[in-house]
């Protein structure tokens, strides 16, 4: 990540013995113009385990010393694994994480867009970002005060972080730790993995390492093999349920067993294990899973050029067109509206390589097929008269050229990589239906 | 030796892993041929179970005997068996759910990780009547510690105080322990069982008292010097004092706000201090209804224990120190946690509660309370 400054802080974390980490030898951190990143120092097979952090030593929720503060206010997930990170930053020394903690920059932090001011926010109207929502920050409010609400109520006893006291430097804590966090299994949920983290992400979600945890584990304790039965919903033990229970837990165990074979060794570590070679000096990257830039933008708060899961939709557009059609093609679209499982406004857009997905061609067809019935298998087939309507659409939602004065140059440069890149996704379709 | 429970009570089998009423006729024929009638469900019972039975068959020709005579021993100590039969528990007294078979079911399916259980004030009011019969209990078979008895005397007086006052030894059967207290003596950390070794002047012996009543557990241990040769034995007496003082360092601590995992620096700074080590397999941990549960309390430093101190959390606090290494060995017991160099090792225990500023110590000690400090040599 971006934001780590001192890898030697998160090295000499995974070496303490107390931590029973692993590092691999082969492994080095350098700075990359992007901030840090892990190369190797030698050619890696598939397969090496580069770093291991037993699920005990990760800085999670259900690992923090405000663990069963955050199980009584019933506050879990993501809202849970920021608070705890604060509190244990607020240790300091005490934390048993500080030297990652401290690893961490937070003097120059990057805000999450729903954070930028008015200025910026304006700038990004009418893309994909501010269509997911990236740009509302409704949500990121509500956890600020869940935090706050959390330590009030606990302020007689531990004092609040600093961090509570503003909106902003809250968020970009919460920028940090969710940038960062990996999911780990159904007992940590969200945690942050000291080391796992340095790994940068590939521009195009083509990585050579993946994280590796079990997640199949009890909720309740985060064991393979335990007591805890999985209908077992009510909290009280029941002497009455005694033979039902001893036979539920039975068939949990053997459950367990047999899982325990095979997950013996690994259930109880988070790994980055490398899926292709290695070259040498080259810099490792891990896959995050394909996401959009809005997608990026709002975990990592960065985006990459012609980045192959972006999509550009164009329901609004479609949703504008139909109230202007005649009554039999407004027919049409009624029953489209009723086929149709999923919110099909969404499934209308066009994909990384300006292709218009199959939603969208099916819708424009309908708009401009003539006569009175339509066939249902030729749908998909694109007359020119539908290819037009498209690229008119596609005309439409292009985002007019405008001249980005903010001063943040990061902030700027998102904001010109995001409207370039959907104008260029549009052009590319435009050019595409011109056969 | 005890007579067998009485005619009136229901007969139950005697496997530990069982223990369910039964009319079978089936005896252990060893017991019997000792005038002991135990009776088995069926075959599977006693096969199944023998490997415990068998700790009370005697051998023929001697008085006692070490069970296992190929076992590398760490230091002199040896179990001496045969261990007594077990004491019975009347049905009048309240049994938690592991008496019948030695499983805490309700602690297995229950309790789950980073919950701690806040008591309410009447929750509050029978642990502190627990705790104080504890305290009372300890404190009847400490006036017993001499040169000379058995700790199955011992045991046998825990066993009996504890009924006096109409509650069960929380020992017994959990996890088919046999016994209704642990007597640790020398090197060995905890869980050591009652046998017929009589204590030596010069020992030193932690005797671990845990008991159950109208719902509630309370636990408490003290490590006491056996005869005048202990008390006066600078390393002994350095030993069991920077054990004591260690529990109370840590106990100092606790208030609303304290994060568990704090506890174990201030012992180890003290054990480090005067040259021992903690031990760090065995740790406290959360007490109520349940025997053991969250939180975990380690006692070493730097540990990444979950949970802070809240008001009206239950726990106990009991380091575990050796005068050499930290390592621990188990006996083919499966109880017995001895040093790995078979150095002597010290403990102390006792259950607290989290209160609005601070701590109470619901097993405190009395003015009337066997043993206590004694200054350094």
């Amino acid at each position: 990540m971006t934001s780590t400054i001192d890898p030697s802080k998160v090295i000499s974390w995974l070496r303490q013995p107390h931590n029973k980490a692993f590092w691999h030898t082969d492994l080095q951190v350098r700075h990359t113009q992007h901030g840090v990143g892990v190369f190797a120092s030698r050619r890696i097979e598939p397969g090496t385990v580069l770093l291991s952090v037993p699920k005990t030593s990760i800085l999670s929720a259900h690992n923090s010393c405000i663990a069963n503060l955050l199980c009584d206010a019933q506050i879990y997930g993501m809202h849970a694994l920021v608070i705890a990170f604060l509190y244990e930053k607020n240790v300091g020394a005490a934390s048993p994480w500080s030297d990652y903690i401290e690893s961490i920059n937070f003097a120059g932090a990057m805000l999450p867009p729903c954070m930028w001011d008015a200025e910026a926010k304006s700038l990004l109207a009418g893309t994909e970002a501010d269509l997911m929502g990236v740009l509302d920050s409704t949500e990121l409010v509500a956890h600020y005060e869940l935090a706050r609400r959390f330590a009030t109520q606990h302020a007689p006893m531990i004092s609040a972080p600093a961090e509570l006291a503003d909106l902003s430097q809250f968020a970009a804590v919460v920028l940090a730790v969710a940038s960062r966090a990996f999911e780990i299994d159904h007992f940590h949920l969200s945690g942050l993995v000291p080391g796992a983290d340095l790994f940068n992400h590939h521009p195009d979600g083509h990585g050579s390492v993946h994280f590796e945890a079990l997640a199949e584990v009890c909720p309740d304790c985060g064991k393979l093999d335990c007591g805890h039965g999985s209908d077992d919903s009510d909290d009280q033990f029941d002497e009455s349920d005694d033979s039902e229970d001893s036979e539920d837990s039975q068939a949990t165990h053997e459950v367990a067993d047999a899982q325990e074979k095979d997950n013996d060794e690994n259930s109880e570590l988070c790994d980055i294990v490398s899926h292709t070679s290695l070259v040498p000096d080259t810099e490792i990257f891990n896959t995050y899973g394909p996401l959009s830039n809005a997608e990026l933008l709002a975990r990592y708060a960065f985006c990459v050029d012609d980045n192959p899961h972006d999509t550009v939709c164009l329901g609004k557009q479609v949703s504008a067109h139909r109230k202007r059609v005649n009554p039999a093609i407004s027919r049409r679209l009624r029953w489209w509206s009723r086929q149709s499982e999923q919110p099909w406004l969404l499934e209308c857009y066009v994909d990384a390589n300006g292709t218009p997905s199959p939603q969208l061609c099916c819708v424009a067809k309908l708009f401009t097929a003539p006569g009175k019935t339509l066939s249902r298998s030729r749908l998909s087939r694109l007359t020119p008269s539908a290819r037009r309507l498209i690229q008119h659409w596609c005309a439409q939602r292009k985002l007019p050229d405008v001249p980005i004065t903010i001063q943040d140059a990061t902030t700027a440069a998102h904001i010109r990589c995001i409207r370039d890149n959907e104008n260029r996704i549009l052009d590319k379709c435009i050019a595409k239906l011109n056969y | 030796m005890n007579p067998a429970p009485s005619e009136q009570e229901a007969r139950r089998c005697a496997a530990p892993d069982c223990g369910k009423e039964t009319n079978s006729n089936l005896k252990c024929p060893i017991c019997l041929k000792n005038g002991l009638t135990m009776y088995f469900c069926n075959s599977g019972c006693y096969r199944r179970s023998f490997h415990i039975h068998k700790a009370i068959h005697p051998k023929e020709g001697v008085d006692m005997y070490d069970p296992f005579p190929n076992f590398e021993y760490t230091g002199p100590l040896r179990p001496a068996y045969p261990l007594s039969p077990p004491r019975g528990i009347p049905d009048k007294i309240q049994k938690p759910d592991y008496a019948q078979n030695g499983k805490p079911l309700s602690e297995i399916k229950n309790d789950k990780t980073n919950q701690i259980r806040v008591l309410n004030e009447d929750e509050i009011r029978q642990m502190r009547i627990v705790n104080q019969l504890g305290r009372e209990v300890l404190d009847a078979a400490a006036a017993h510690i001499r040169p000379g008895i058995t700790t199955d005397e011992i045991d046998r007086i825990v066993h009996e105080e504890t009924l006096k006052r109409r509650a069960y030894p929380s020992p017994y059967n959990y996890y088919n322990y046999p016994k209704s207290v642990c007597t640790s003596v020398n090197e060995v950390i905890c869980h050591g069982i009652p046998d017929k070794r009589p204590l030596e002047d010069g020992d030193i012996v932690n005797l671990d008292i845990s008991i159950y009543k109208n719902g509630f557990h309370a636990d408490l241990n003290e490590t006491y010097y056996v005869g005048e040769k202990a008390r006066t034995n600078p390393e002994l007496v350095n030993l069991v004092e920077t054990t004591r003082e260690c529990l109370y360092k840590a106990i100092a601590l606790v208030k609303p706000g304290l994060p568990f995992r704090q506890i174990g620096n201030v012992i180890e700074e003290h054990a480090t201090k005067h040259g021992l080590s903690v031990v760090r397999t065995y740790c406290g941990h959360g007490i109520n209804t349940l025997f053991h549960c969250q939180p975990d309390v380690l006692h070493y430093a730097k540990n990444k224990g979950v949970g802070t101190c809240k008001k009206g959390i239950t726990f106990t606090i009991e380091p575990m120190i050796n005068m050499g290494t930290y390592r621990d060995i188990m006996w083919p017991d499966n109880w017995t946690a001895a040093t790995a160099d078979g150095k002597p090792s010290a403990q102390f225990e006792h259950t607290l509660l989290v209160t609005e500023d601070g701590v109470e110590v619901l097993t405190a000690r009395t003015k009337k309370s066997p043993g206590g400090p004694v200054p350094r040599i």
